[in-house]
């Protein structure tokens, strides 16, 4: 048992470790590359794995996880502001779609009920291969990446509906015929009454909202304040699972669960705290994922109907973009944009899966029928790859000069341009200083209680260990353009700086610093821009102690400016003989003497009775006069 | 209404400048008169515009004192110009903040009075290098004053000094007296 489970592991991760690095290298892209793999280790392989459909059953939980952080990045404003292309591109994608294929169906003599099922389930592109491609291109903040977002989002949205209206459409040959599934997935059909299901249903998206408000909360900051970190992974994979459980329960797509469940979550001062430890996990289940649909490809199917698949392939993505690039013209989309958005999106997708198996199960598709869609969908997504490849070196390249000129500017206002990490009594100073000029700052601490405490005021902090490059993508650092870094310890202001500039190279970095030595450790590590965090304070303070001591208010202010231009210009000056110690003391010693120098020459030139010229007509009695006026004060 | 008298001191140093501080100190002791020390309430030289226009207006006089530095007044009474007498309060639509008060200059120069002059080193009577001062009166419709001018600062006899400390006193309290009626009457009609 064991062994056979390692094995399995063994297979899996040598499979990806192997083909994938390769698939990237060649250009191919990492979801052909695990889809290839799949291919390798399946029954039509070399059959190393025989049960594809349990792996795929299992790894159907990295699409769960997906959709658990969309639901994250979603908050109602960002969803409010998308509302123009998921209506607009979206739903009328999904309806025509789901027409246009449906009608081919129906002609084809397939039942109606079929027909249309089959014209829904094929409108569903792959969230998983399409997301994972915006993501690995970098273009979710351009049009083309929001747009293709959009649709998913719907599609997802619809599936809802579409599972809700599947078993009012089983075939009447068919009726009370309810084959026993095997236990997994929306196709275990409960035996309650219709009210009864209502009401589960109800209490279960009442209870969720009301415990994802009020109960999680404060569970996750016991566990955050608690410190042990893998503690609050488990919690993160623990919500995740629970919701996707509470689904299956009534029925529901376990995968929209925990959309909703992300959802709740997305205003929480923890996302991007879950974001980042659900991250790592969503990757290799969604990895396996694609392994298994290329393990699950029916290759007896295929090659018993090879033409008619063939064609079912090529017309679902030729339908697909054709409906596709329609709506790019509505929306005026450039020509090169519109063209990968047609081609990202035409393919069928894993819920495509679930609704045929569903339909299956519910009488409302013949299982031959559903096979043969199935490797259609399958297939479908190995093409996607596929034509994105064709796309880069052949389509594109032609129309990059356009591109250049016409591209649309990218959507900016989709994440703070600022994130401040550490939001303590320094990184107050500066956040509210910016955020009153109408920026919007991403708000980082790992300290629970001062989270708790700034929240009363209407800030929104999020919790998180700032010292983690992908916490800090979660936060959105590859859109940022200013990271100011505005924590205490300095040790890991420098640690941080270091790890920004290696992964994030184009942000803009602003650092904290202790002391002089911690300057010069900043700009070790390549830090423009840095303040020591007492040093202008503590000018300040001088300020008031000379007026206290009698200086007017105008040149103490002017006194504390000369030196500090003086600290700073030696401070670097410094910087440049660090690492001789002799040097070093020599530089020590004259940069005193030089500031009392620096100090009287700013006298001299303010003071306007060294301005003899003024008082005189080169008169000698003038002068002297002056002199003794002078000396009398 | 108290204080219907501003007397704005621009001076950088006024520690150092015997003739700016006496005269600092006579407006002072005079009843009626605010003193602003621009240097002290500005250090920064960030001037807060509409806070000085409040100052501003509760005022019937405005009285500039400073020293002549390269033919103009000291840098930060120029910055509190350009913040105070703002468009629409001092100038312009509507901008009429400024009209009827009476607007005078003091000054002190280092060098003699001879210097200003065709043949003295700065060819130019001193009222040459106030003009600027006069037409912003002008502009704002303000009743422009004879300056006060206090040349030679620095070598003049202590006698002088406060020859001239007095002749200020008694110019602003005449300022005092000036608006005090006009007030009552202004403060009269209000009533009625």
């Amino acid at each position: 048992m064991e062994h056979s489970f390692l094995l399995a592991c063994f297979i899996f991760l040598s499979a990806a470790v192997i083909v994938v690095p390769f698939a990237k290298a060649t250009g191919l892209g990492s979801v052909l590359g695990y889809l290839l793999a799949g291919i390798f280790i399946g029954p039509y392989g070399l059959k190393l794995v025989t049960d594809p459909e349990t792996i795929l059953h299992f790894s159907e939980f990295g699409v769960v996880m997906m959709l658990f952080l969309i639901g994250l990045e979603l908050q109602v404003r960002e969803l409010w502001s998308m509302r123009n292309k998921l209506f607009g591109l979206g739903l009328p994608q999904v309806l025509l779609t789901a027409l246009v294929l449906g009608l081919i169906g129906y002609l084809a003599n397939m039942p109606w009920q079929s027909a249309i099922i089959m014209g829904l389930g094929l409108a569903l592109s792959s969230t998983a291969i399409v997301l994972k491609i915006i993501e690995e291109r970098g273009i979710m903040a351009t049009n083309t990446g929001r747009s293709a977002f959009s649709v998913l989002l719907l599609q997802d949205i619809a599936v809802i509906p579409i599972l809700a209206i599947i078993p009012l459409l089983a075939l009447p040959e068919l009726a009370g015929h309810t084959p026993v599934d095997d236990g997994h997935g929306p196709g275990e059909v409960a035996p309650e009454g219709g009210w009864q299901v209502a009401a589960k249903t109800a209490f279960v998206f009442a209870s969720m909202y009301l415990s994802g408000r009020y109960l999680l909360r404060p569970v996750l900051r016991f566990i955050a304040k608690s410190g042990v970190r893998e503690i609050f992974t488990a919690l993160s994979l623990l919500l995740v699972v629970a919701s996707a459980l509470l689904m299956e329960w009534i029925n529901v797509s376990a995968a929209l669960g925990a959309f909703m469940v992300g959802v709740i979550l997305a205003d929480s001062e923890y996302r991007h705290e879950l974001e980042s430890d659900i991250e790592p996990f969503k990757g290799l289940l969604l990895g396996l994922f694609f392994i298994s649909v290329g393990m699950s490809i029916e290759f007896e199917v295929l090659m018993n109907n090879p033409l008619l698949i063939a064609s079912m392939v090529a017309g679902l993505a030729i339908i697909k973009m054709a409906i596709l690039w329609g709506l790019g013209m509505v929306f005026r989309f450039h020509i090169a944009d519109r063209m990968l958005f047609a081609i990202i999106l035409a393919q069928g997708g894993e819920f495509g899966f679930v609704l045929f198996q569903f339909a299956t199960a519910s009488g409302a598709l013949l299982p031959e029928h559903a096979d043969l869609l199935n490797v259609t969908v399958a297939i479908s997504m190995v093409i996607t790859p596929i034509l994105i490849l064709i796309y880069d070196r052949l389509l594109s390249p032609k129309m990059v000069r356009d591109a250049q000129t016409e591209r649309e500017p990218d959507d900016i206002s989709v994440r703070n341009r600022v994130i401040v990490l550490g939001y303590g009594r320094f990184g107050q100073i500066v956040t509210r200083l910016i955020t009153a000029q109408g920026f919007e700052a991403t708000l980082i601490d790992h300290d629970a209680e001062q989270i708790e405490l700034v929240k009363r005021f209407d800030t929104k902090v999020f919790f998180g260990d700032a010292r983690r490059a992908d916490l800090l993508a979660a936060a959105g650092a590859h859109e940022a353009q200013i990271l100011i870094i505005a924590i205490h310890n300095p040790n890991t202001v420098t640690e941080i700086a270091a790890m920004v500039k290696k992964h994030f190279p184009h942000i803009t970095i602003l650092a904290r610093a202790r002391d002089r030595n911690h300057a010069h450790e900043l700009m070790d590590v390549g830090v423009k821009h840095f303040v020591r965090d007492t040093f202008h304070s503590g000018l300040q303070l001088g300020i008031k102690a000379l007026v206290a001591l009698g200086y007017e208010e105008h040149r103490a202010y002017r006194l504390a400016k000369t030196f500090a231009r003086h600290d700073i210009k030696m401070l670097h000056e410094a910087y440049e003989i660090k690492d001789d110690m002799e040097a070093i003391i020599g530089h020590a010693r004259t940069a005193k003497e030089l500031l009392a120098q620096v100090m009287e020459s700013d006298l001299v030139d303010l003071d306007p009775a060294n301005a003899t010229n003024w008082t005189s007509d080169k008169n000698p009695d003038d002068i002297e006069r002056e002199n003794k006026a002078r000396s009398q004060e | 209404m108290a204080n219907p008298v501003l007397f704005v001191i621009a001076h950088p140093d006024l520690g150092q400048s015997r003739a700016n501080r006496h005269f600092a100190a006579s407006a002072k002791s005079v009843e009626g008169v605010e003193v602003l020390d621009l240097y002290k309430v500005y250090p920064d030289m960030f001037v807060d515009g509409s806070h000085e226009r409040h100052r501003v207006d509760n005022k019937s006089s405005i009285v500039l004192q400073f020293p002549i530095y390269w033919y103009a007044a000291p840098g930060l009474l120029k910055e509190w110009i350009d913040r105070t007498f703002s468009y629409g309060w001092a100038y312009g639509t509507n901008g009429k903040a400024l009209k009827g008060k009476n607007f005078m200059l003091s000054v002190a120069t280092g060098s003699e009075k001879r210097a200003y002059g065709k043949n003295g080193v700065h060819n130019h009577p001193l009222d040459a290098f106030l003009l600027p001062y006069k037409q912003t009166a002008a502009f704002c419709d303000m009743n422009w004053l004879d300056p006060l001018v206090y040349y030679h600062a620095r070598a003049s006899e202590k006698e002088e000094l406060l020859a001239h400390g007095e002749l200020l006193k008694s110019r602003l309290r005449e300022l005092v007296a000036l608006t005090a009626p006009q007030q009552r009457e202004q403060e009269a009609s209000h009533g009625a």
